[in-house]
């Protein structure tokens, strides 16, 4: 029935929600698909926009990074400190001093300079960026990965469609959504892919002599219990061979980069997981979080800003360079996140507490618009002064940016319906 | 790999002959640790009555339906999935040997019940529990490890269920004190998501549509919802109290002279004692956008049960102990049908009741005489969990075969035998570790709760002069191991630098300057923790890591159940389905790409021969290629292979037996036979 739902267009999606309340008179106002699809339609017909992303390179600020002293630099001294802004290559837009790179190719990316969140502390605001909902006792959300996983599946058949670099334990990963929808996580860039290179002294002949002795010590079994679940884990098996063999495999690994490639992302654990990032997506990975940590900078907070953002200028200077390069960056798009921003007030201890109320992201690639600033700060950035960005609208746009029906409901197990980003709008305006 | 092998003789002894040996080698095998608590009320002639009883129950149902049952299973298959159900993991080479060569009548009934109350199957449960409970070793105001212990001891006692619950839901106090109190502390902040919870896991009963509007296929309303949430809504996992003194800390007269470094110092050491459970008298309110009649948004909410008898205090008691009792009692028309289904699905694979945790109230049992009939004997054996489960594994319905077909979710399934299942992620990895480690079941880790909280148990009681004093010196101390620490970074840098190698003599004076920087910052440390007097941890000792049987092993390969819950995200655990300890019961047993490669690739091979290894100890007594071949049939599939894998693997082993055990260990290891519990 929601397909059916799904396929309709919005005007006789409103009748038939009717026609569907009338046949459930009595019981009507409980049920939740129907509360969701009548409110939909009341609501006027959404304006489809859409990207040209096929991919995501989602990068995240974990901690929280301070839009002050990078994206959203202000003039007031009270309120920047020590750190000054530049010009970039676009007229009357300006960033942080550690922001060199980017400031040469600003041409090639959208701010969104009033984000907003209610969520201030970490584990929380991190779960409500990466699913659009905040964090419950009862259900765990799916990551907007997992949801381009479930919506528009994956684009290279053997290679995982999901892929988080460096990320913490608490990832919200599948959700509830079915486990192959789970990102697949890598720890350490430079480690590859666990376990996918043979054990030394063991050649892929040798291992499929082994494979066939254990295939026979298996008939007996396998013929006894011909069931979905036995079956499924031969299946994994010949995919995971087809993997181990696949020239695609290499993707992961990083070592095969020159030398002054590996150098201009930067030496850091994240510049080289961005680096693996974009090997992932030039074989059509279609999802892939690099994690950055140690934005949490409540005690001198300039000199740790400046080299988290010097880390992340110069990788994420170099992806943009490396993915218009490689004509990937119109199919692929960047992003950048983080849980919250930082106080304009300078703690005692020359640090910057948590700010959820206004803080900073980045779009590039994927059809956005470049040299584009979405929404402002006040002058001291206490407030969003325009254009106000929900954490569901920014996910929305990420959505929109891959084309993901963002109406489409999916039930949990125990029947609660969801949607990609939670029902927010996107930025129709970074769409160029 | 395997270099100390004796000469191989093909003609080599007997299966029984040679599981007699093995059992000798181990004499071991009677010393599962039986446990005093939880004794059993159990006597041998009610477990038959019980036993038959069911079995007639679950017989009338078949034959209704013209369903056959399937035939009893063989010792071996049994002896695993007893193994696996019980204790957790795979029966190692002496155990299997042992159960397979006794004549005894009654070995299945000693075997259940010597597992029953062996350290095993604290981990085991623990794990089961662990996911109901959404158990989280590292919370965000209050250290895990009390909570997990206090699980851990709950079954190890074999404290009663209804007791145990009762426990959770009165819990009050510091988690070191207390570690039950890790029951609220798990969803602080949330205490609308934990009365959810609560009714999911003890009544098998979704609340969660009602707490924000009238529930859709239920007649719960939010209203109804609210009025049972305000039984626990004065339950507080912050101390106001200390809270306030907390802020005001270092603000009153007198502190002037103390730095502000210092009174940050003691903020940041007394912080983790404000979260402490605490009853309040707060009340509950109805939010703001309330939109049914029956009340007005934002007004009070008095307590009220959803279902059942309604509560009524006696003198002194509070509202949540009333409700404790309301939940627990044997009166509560849920209470005892959730956990004897539930345990019911865990030893069968599927519940008389389908979802476990969603009865609605026309719930339509498969066998409606057998599921009153469990719930009863729950509340008989007084919520022993224990007796219990004995009950159910000492009946035929549990040692028949396992089904042929899958059973679809949705229908209903009478029995004829339990169901295939993939061995959880826990059984998995516990019965891996179990071919490494000897006696793993002993091997403890050492889940630290984290320094900031056994330094802030030590601040309980103490006047804020005296904190203020202790503050002053741990903020000096900090800085100076601040600094050593720069400086080790310094030096790191340099010694990165040098061309020469290590061995050039700039390198190892660096070093040693390294290591002389290294014994300063333990000592500070050791200083910063001496100067804090008063009580010392409540933690049990943990036996020590330098035990013979386990040197050389890495620490890592301990029971899951004593790896950090959640494991992390690319430990072996998550990776085959552990749950992330989110919402109640996420573990799956899916198959994936990941899993495949660690077993194809992974390091457990190479684990297997390392010198303390169990396994390689059992490789290196074999005689010959029988006993080898036997050997490892026994420790891996716990059964001695059929005549025609004797046939055919014999002669790889007499050809190269270290070769041919390398193969075919890894052949075994990736097979379905391994992965599933027949």
């Amino acid at each position: 029935m929601k397909d059916l739902v799904n396929r309709l267009d919005a005007l006789s999606r409103r009748e038939f929600a009717q026609y569907l309340a009338k046949s459930f008179l009595g019981v009507g106002v409980g049920i939740p698909v129907l509360n969701s699809l009548a409110l939909a339609s009341e609501e006027s017909p959404v304006i489809p926009v859409s990207g040209s992303a096929k991919r995501v390179i989602y990068l995240y600020m974990s901690g929280g990074m301070s839009h002050l002293d990078t994206l959203d630099p202000k003039d007031d001294e009270e309120v920047r400190g020590p750190v000054e802004s530049i010009e970039t290559n676009v007229d009357g837009i300006r960033v942080s001093q550690h922001m060199g790179r980017l400031a040469k190719q600003m041409d090639k990316v959208a701010l969104v300079r009033s984000l907003s969140s209610n969520q201030g502390a970490h584990e929380r605001g991190r779960y409500f960026m990466r699913t659009g909902y905040t964090q419950r006792g009862t259900i765990r959300h799916p990551s907007t990965g997992a949801w381009s996983m479930k919506l528009a599946g994956k684009l290279n058949r053997t290679l995982p469609g999901y892929v988080t670099i460096g990320g913490d334990s608490r990832h919200p990963g599948a959700g509830f959504m079915e486990a192959k929808f789970a990102p697949l996580p890598i720890g350490d860039p430079e480690a590859g892919l666990q376990n996918s290179r043979l054990p030394k002294g063991l050649s892929m002949g040798k291992m499929q002599r082994r494979l066939q002795l254990a295939n026979r010590l298996d008939t007996v079994f396998k013929a006894r219990y011909d069931q979905r679940s036995v079956r499924a884990y031969s299946d994994a098996y010949r995919d995971a061979i087809s993997l181990m063999t696949s020239q695609d495999l290499q993707a992961f690994d990083i070592s095969r980069e020159a030398e002054a490639t590996r150098k201009a992302y930067g030496d850091s654990s994240f510049g080289q997981g961005c680096l693996l990032a974009r090997r992932l997506v030039e074989k059509d990975v279609r999802y892939v979080e690099v994690s950055s940590g140690g934005w949490d900078t409540h005690q001198n907070n300039f000199d740790r800003v400046r080299d988290k953002a010097r880390e992340l200028d110069q990788a994420l200077g170099t992806l943009l360079a490396d993915l218009d390069r490689r004509g990937l960056l119109n199919e692929t798009l960047v992003v950048v996140a983080t849980e919250f921003g930082r106080t304009p007030k300078i703690n005692q201890n020359t640090g910057r507490d948590h700010y959820p109320k206004a803080f900073s992201g980045l779009l590039a690639g994927g059809g956005v618009r470049g040299g584009y600033v979405h929404g402002a700060t006040n002058e001291q950035g206490t407030e969003v002064s325009e254009n106000r960005v929900t954490v569901p609208d920014f996910n929305a746009t990420i959505a929109a940016a891959l084309g993901l029906p963002q109406d489409k409901v999916i039930n949990s197990e125990s029947g609660r319906p969801f949607t990609v980003a939670h029902k927010g709008k996107p930025i129709t305006e970074v769409f160029a | 790999m395997f270099n100390n092998l004796r000469f191989f003789q093909t003609a080599g002894g007997c299966f029984l002959a040679l599981a007699s040996i093995w059992a000798q080698a181990a004499g071991a095998i009677d010393s599962h640790r039986a446990f005093k608590g939880g004794k059993s009320s159990l006597s041998d002639e009610s477990l038959k009555t019980h036993v038959q009883a069911i079995d007639k129950l679950i017989s009338a149902g078949m034959k209704e339906q013209g369903v056959i049952p399937n035939p009893q299973t063989s010792d071996s298959i049994f002896l695993r999935r007893a193994y696996l159900d019980i204790v957790g993991r795979i029966p190692n080479l002496q155990e299997a040997a042992s159960f397979l060569r006794s004549n005894s009548g009654t070995k299945r009934r000693d075997l259940i019940d010597r597992l029953l109350h062996s350290e095993g199957n604290v981990s085991r449960e623990f794990n089961y529990w662990a996911d109901l409970l959404r158990v989280q070793s590292r919370m965000r105001n209050a250290p895990g490890a009390p909570y997990l212990d206090w699980i851990k001891d709950s079954i190890r006692e074999n404290k009663p269920y209804d007791e145990m619950v009762r426990q959770l839901i009165t819990a009050e106090g510091y988690i070191w004190d207390n570690g039950a109190a890790g029951y609220y502390l798990r969803d602080a902040g949330m205490p609308l998501d934990h009365m959810a919870n609560t009714f999911q896991v003890f009544l098998g009963t979704q609340l969660v549509c009602a707490q924000c509007h009238d529930h859709p296929y239920d007649e719960f309303t939010q209203i109804d919802y609210y009025e049972q949430a305000a039984y626990i809504y004065g339950v507080k996992t912050q101390d106001r109290k200390i809270a306030a003194e907390y802020r005001k800390f270092g603000r009153k007269k007198g502190q002037d002279e103390v730095s502000a470094d210092t009174k940050r110092v003691a903020r940041q050491m007394i912080r983790p004692l404000r979260y402490r459970v605490n009853e309040t008298p707060s009340k509950l309110r109805l939010p703001d956008d309330y939109q049914y009649d029956d009340a007005k948004p934002k007004s009070v909410v008095e307590p009220d049960t959803i279902f059942g008898d309604a509560i009524e205090l006696s003198d002194g008691e509070s509202p949540r102990d009333g409700y404790a009792n309301w939940l627990t009692s044997e009166e509560n028309p849920r209470f005892a049908t959730v956990i004897a289904n539930r345990l019911w699905k865990r030893v069968m694979g599927v519940g008389i009741i389908e979802p476990v945790d969603d009865l609605s109230d026309g719930f339509s049992p498969s066998h409606p005489g057998l599921m009153e009939y469990l719930a009863q004997l729950m509340v008989d054996l007084d919520f022993n969990l224990k007796d219990y489960l004995k009950v159910l594994y000492n009946t035929q319905t549990y040692q028949r075969d396992v089904a042929r077909e899958e059973w679809e979710k949705g229908e209903p399934y009478y029995f004829a035998g339990p169901l295939l299942r993939r061995m959880t992620a826990e059984q998995l990895w516990d019965s891996f570790v179990g071919l490494v480690v000897t006696d793993v079941d002993e091997r403890k880790g050492n889940p630290s709760q984290g320094q900031r909280y056994s330094d802030a148990q030590r601040l309980v009681g103490l006047e804020p002069d005296e904190i203020i004093k202790l503050a002053e010196v741990k903020s000096k101390n900090d800085k100076k191991t601040r600094a050593l620490r720069d400086e080790q970074k310094k030096i790191r840098e340099r010694m990165n630098g040098i061309r020469g190698g290590r061995k050039s003599p700039q390198y190892v004076r660096l070093k040693e300057r390294q290591n002389a920087i290294s014994r300063e910052i333990r000592q500070i440390s050791n200083s910063t923790n001496s100067m804090r007097k008063g009580r010392k941890s409540g933690r049990t000792k943990r036996p020590s890591s330098d035990d013979p049987r386990w040197k050389g092993l890495p620490k890592e390969l301990v029971r899951a159940s004593e790896v950090q819950s959640p494991a992390p995200q690319k430990h072996f655990l998550r990776q085959f389905g552990q749950s992330d300890r989110e919402t109640i019961e996420n573990a799956n047993d899916e198959a994936s790409v990941p899993q495949i490669l660690t077993l194809l690739n992974g390091p457990i091979y190479s684990l297997l021969s390392k010198e303390n290894a169990e396994f390689r100890k059992n490789y290196e007594r074999a005689a010959n290629a029988t006993e080898l071949l036997d050997m490892i049939y026994l420790s891996i599939f716990s059964r001695p292979p059929s005549p025609d894998e004797r046939a055919l693997l014999l002669p790889r082993l007499q050809a190269s037996p270290e070769q041919g055990t390398q193969d075919l260990i890894w052949a075994m290891l990736n097979t379905r036979q391994f992965a599933f519990i027949q």
